[in-house]
């Protein structure tokens, strides 16, 4: 099955996501995994309850990308993270948009950074809001 | 020459009458009218204050174009080659000064995109691997579509539900083209001095604007400000000094808590009661007339220097 750029993925709670969103859930299981996972494992740790076909699809995807690499595994595959061959490390690219001063023109971060008081204000308003995760 | 040295006079100081007006207005409307109204604002007093220029510039060349010699005209109005020449020369320096910032706009787009090279995208999603927790918004570049890129540390330190509040964010600056309208009022602020301080409240109604969307589709205002609060409290190690505080920074508290904040209070609804309406038509209504008359001033000045001239010919 071939996911094009922008479609969505129904999830088991009927919820439609756009598809980059997962992957990026996927991604986020296994770099942070002490070795190798099913697709039944990853599907746990994503904890959305989605299709077994959606996460196998997704990993088979990266694999063929050369993301993740998989090890045969009981009667299917487990996968882990390829040794950076297409994983960028996040070190490089924040050093790079550091050294620009200007990069907020461009780059719409999600948080700015704090001061001090900002960091205690948030989390007083945290605990105000009751911090349910 | 003097009399008409008035009205454009006025048109050149109108931004600083203006701008504070703005931002009052900016400041009472719902983010996304907010953004509109700042950028909007931005790029017409920056068209009055040009055109104001311009027409001071053009007078010597107008005198020519009435085949009056150039003589005739100085000793007509002796202001006018020292004021053409210095219009000439604020206009000539606030041209480089615009197209250095549009390059360096282009440059730091080309940047942005070299530096995640590698990253295999998704969608429209970009995950970089790495612990430092970073989210943001890259906009599409070259025939490459928008992105929104996240690193690992980022994901992991946001729940399921707050992730989903961090993409309709970034993603409603990429739908929004979010950085055009900063852009704009980036090179408006190299016209006119008194248009810098739009910049900073523009850029922190736009987040308002992303907070707000990524709000509605998460459908709870609560859950928005927690993942901002979460976000932004993970991406500040302790015990590290304060990078790079913006203007809205020194007002009491940052643009973080004071968005958490807005998240926290009921939804906005924009100015409320017959008061409120008031207050926001007559300022909207002060600021597309001083931006109005800036334009037109620069015309009546061309206006008056044709009839001057015919006057002179006549004579």
């Amino acid at each position: 099955m071939r996911v094009e750029n922008g479609s969505v993925t129904v999830d088991e709670a009927g919820e439609r996501r756009p598809h980059g969103e997962l992957v990026a859930e996927v991604l986020a299981v296994l770099w942070s995994a002490s070795g190798p996972l099913t697709p039944v494992e990853v599907n746990s740790a994503i904890g959305r309850g989605l299709a077994r076909t959606t996460v196998t699809t997704i990993l088979t995807r990266l694999c063929e990308k050369g993301t993740v690499v998989r090890i045969r595994s009981g009667r299917g595959f487990a996968y882990s993270p390829a040794d950076d061959a297409a994983g960028l490390a996040a070190g490089r690219m924040r050093r790079e948009l550091e050294r620009e001063p200007q990069r907020d023109l461009v780059l719409k971060r999600f948080v700015s950074s704090l001061s001090e008081d900002d960091e205690d204000l948030l989390r007083r308003l945290l605990l105000d809001a009751g911090d349910d995760r | 020459m003097i009399l008409a040295l008035v009205p454009v006079g006025l048109a050149l100081a109108l931004p600083w009458c203006a701008a504070p007006a703005v931002r009052r207005l900016a400041a009472l409307l719902a983010p996304r009218q907010a953004s509109v109204v700042l950028a909007g604002a931005g790029a017409l007093l920056a068209g009055g204050t040009v055109a104001a220029l311009v027409g001071l510039f053009h007078v010597p060349f107008l005198a020519r174009l009435e085949r009056i010699p150039l003589h005739t005209v100085a000793a007509a109005w002796p202001l006018v080659l020292p004021v053409s020449a210095v219009a000439g020369v604020v206009l000539a320096v606030q041209a480089v000064v615009l197209v250095r910032r549009w390059c360096e706009h282009r440059r730091l787009l080309d940047r942005a995109w070299a530096s995640v090279r590698g990253a295999a995208p998704d969608g429209d999603v970009l995950v970089v691997r790495g612990s430092a927790p970073e989210a943001f918004a890259l906009p599409g570049f070259r025939g490459r579509g928008g992105r929104v890129v996240v690193t690992t540390g980022m994901l992991g330190a946001l729940g399921p539900a707050e992730r989903e509040v961090l993409f309709a964010h970034e993603r409603t600056h990429l739908a929004g083209r979010h950085h055009l309208l900063s852009v704009i009022a980036y090179l408006a602020a190299a016209v006119h001095p008194a248009l810098r301080p739009l910049r900073p409240d523009l850029d922190f109604h736009l987040e308002r604007w992303a907070d707000e969307t990524a709000a509605a589709a998460v459908d709870s205002r609560k859950r928005a400000a927690t993942a901002i609060a979460r976000a932004a409290l993970a991406a500040a190690p302790a015990g590290q000094p304060p990078r790079g505080l913006g203007a809205l920074a020194s007002v009491g508290s940052g643009p973080v808590p004071r968005r958490v904040q807005a998240l926290l209070a009921a939804a906005p609804s924009g100015p409320g009661g017959r008061r409120g309406r008031a207050a926001v038509a007559g300022l909207g209504a002060a600021v597309v007339v001083s931006a109005l008359m800036g334009l037109l001033l620069a015309y009546g000045l061309h206006e008056y220097v044709e009839l001057a001239a015919a006057g002179l010919r006549g004579a």
